[in-house]
């Protein structure tokens, strides 16, 4: 006791080291299943900060806005040009009723997962990311209360983001591809019947396999999901940067660039 | 420090960490806020009980709401602040240039005990890969703890009044 009070500033440390890892191990065990308490304290700071982000936000953007009047009114052209050649695109593109009642009942009787229609996605606004470590983990203002529940695949306009780890009645976690540790079915983008195996790698890149070694893939080729497992198929991953064949696995390795820029997301899709 | 001006110093770094974060991502990093608020809290101050403890919570709620685990962060936070205590028997606290020194040291120190704790509960990432930021941190801390600095010591350095005797 008498060295406690006379090392206040180590026993304090000590003592808070030593929670630390009671915390820790806890919150390993605890990492299985859903945690009240964590929970609760997640649905509060979610309340606090939104109002916070939002009005910063709007500073921001306002700001933002002033300097790049002209690099913006060249984008707002820019996609004017980009919107009119999509609308006629899609008119092209645009399947006929029949046909689409004919696919609807075979991807039916093929168990096929896909994003079926706008009721199937709700939109959400990042509202925390932790940008100041390396991993790439955030926390989105929309939660069970609008359907969205663990496991959900999380989209974004560039692509696949990654799946929701962890859910609150207003707020739901959001671990990406980098991170996520299971792993992800890719076709190639320009001929889908080549088929591989993508998962996050060492250094922040995500990294991958093809089943066939003789497949002929090149760097710049795009990948998308497969379908098979839990993401739907068809959602854009990345782009090949390397190609490498492996010789004692007798594989083909693939070093691919994830095309969602994480750390400037703001707004993210969960499919339901 | 009282405990209310301690709370609410650390909830504002709590809540700033990834609101800034978000909005301004500058090179995918920033300022560490806690981390520099603890750092300059212990080097200044003789008895610097509450910003530990405050710190210590404000690192266990960010964990919660960010992290894969809870605990990381106020582990890393806690053996930096022991680390801070003994940087603070070798240098002259009253020397702006040295509260910077100190804050780059411990924003690597931080950065590696955080690595570790994650590596050890099974992270595939290398140690490369997690400080290929740090350049930016090293900067943005500096430049907030020299801010914090100045601020801090006008209130809790004490200047001798025997100084040139």
């Amino acid at each position: 006791m008498r060295w406690i009070k006379e090392h206040k500033l180590i026993s304090v440390l000590i003592a808070i080291i030593a929670i630390s890892f009671v915390v820790l191990l806890s919150s390993i065990i605890s990492s299985m299943g859903a945690n009240p308490v964590s929970g609760l304290f997640k649905g509060v700071i979610v309340k606090i900060e939104k109002p916070v982000a939002g009005v910063l936000g709007n500073v921001s953007d306002s700001v933002t806005g002033m300097f790049s009047y002209k690099t913006l009114q060249e984008e707002n052209d820019r996609l004017k040009e980009e919107n009119e050649a999509l609308k006629q695109q899609l008119q092209s593109a645009s399947l006929s009723a029949n046909e689409l009642k004919e696919l609807k009942s075979l991807s039916k009787v093929l168990n096929y997962k896909g994003i079926s229609g706008k009721d199937d996605i709700v939109s959400a606004d990042i509202a925390e990311m932790n940008g100041n470590q390396w991993m790439n983990i955030f926390t989105i203002d929309q939660g069970s209360d609008s359907g969205i529940s663990e496991g959900c695949v999380v989209i974004s306009g560039e692509g696949l983001v990654g799946r929701v780890s962890e859910c609150g009645k207003n707020w739901a976690k959001v671990v990406s591809i980098i991170d996520e540790r299971t792993k992800i079915s890719f076709k190639l983008f320009g001929n889908l019947q080549i088929i591989g195996i993508v998962e996050g790698s060492t250094d922040g890149t995500l990294a991958g396999f093809m089943l066939d070694a003789e497949a002929n893939v090149e760097e710049g080729d795009r990948i998308v999901t497969s379908g098979m497992g839990v993401y739907p198929a068809g959602i854009e991953i990345g782009k090949i940067t390397k190609v490498k064949y492996d010789s004692d696995a007798q594989l083909k390795r693939v070093n691919i660039k994830p095309s969602v820029e994480f750390k400037s997301l703001q707004k993210v899709s969960v499919i339901l | 420090m009282k405990w209310r001006h301690g709370i609410i110093v650390f909830a504002a770094g709590l809540v700033a960490q990834p609101v800034i974060g978000n909005l301004v991502p500058v090179l995918g990093n920033h300022c560490d806020y806690l981390l520099c608020l603890l750092v300059i809290a212990v080097l200044i101050m003789d008895e610097p009980v509450v910003p530990f403890v405050c710190c210590s919570v404000a690192g266990m709620i960010f964990d919660i709401a960010y992290g894969m685990y809870t605990g990381p962060t106020t582990i890393s936070l806690a053996l930096t602040a022991m680390l801070v205590l003994l940087i603070k028997k070798i240098v002259n606290k009253e020397v702006f240039f040295n509260s910077i020194i100190t804050m780059l040291v411990c924003t690597f120190v931080y950065k590696c005990i955080y690595w570790f704790i994650y590596y050890c509960l099974g992270s595939p990432y290398t140690l490369g890969y997690a400080l290929a930021h740090i350049p930016y941190n090293l900067l943005f801390n500096s430049i907030f703890a020299l801010i914090l600095f100045f601020i801090f010591s006008r209130k809790y350095i004490k200047h001798s009044h025997v100084r040139y005797q």
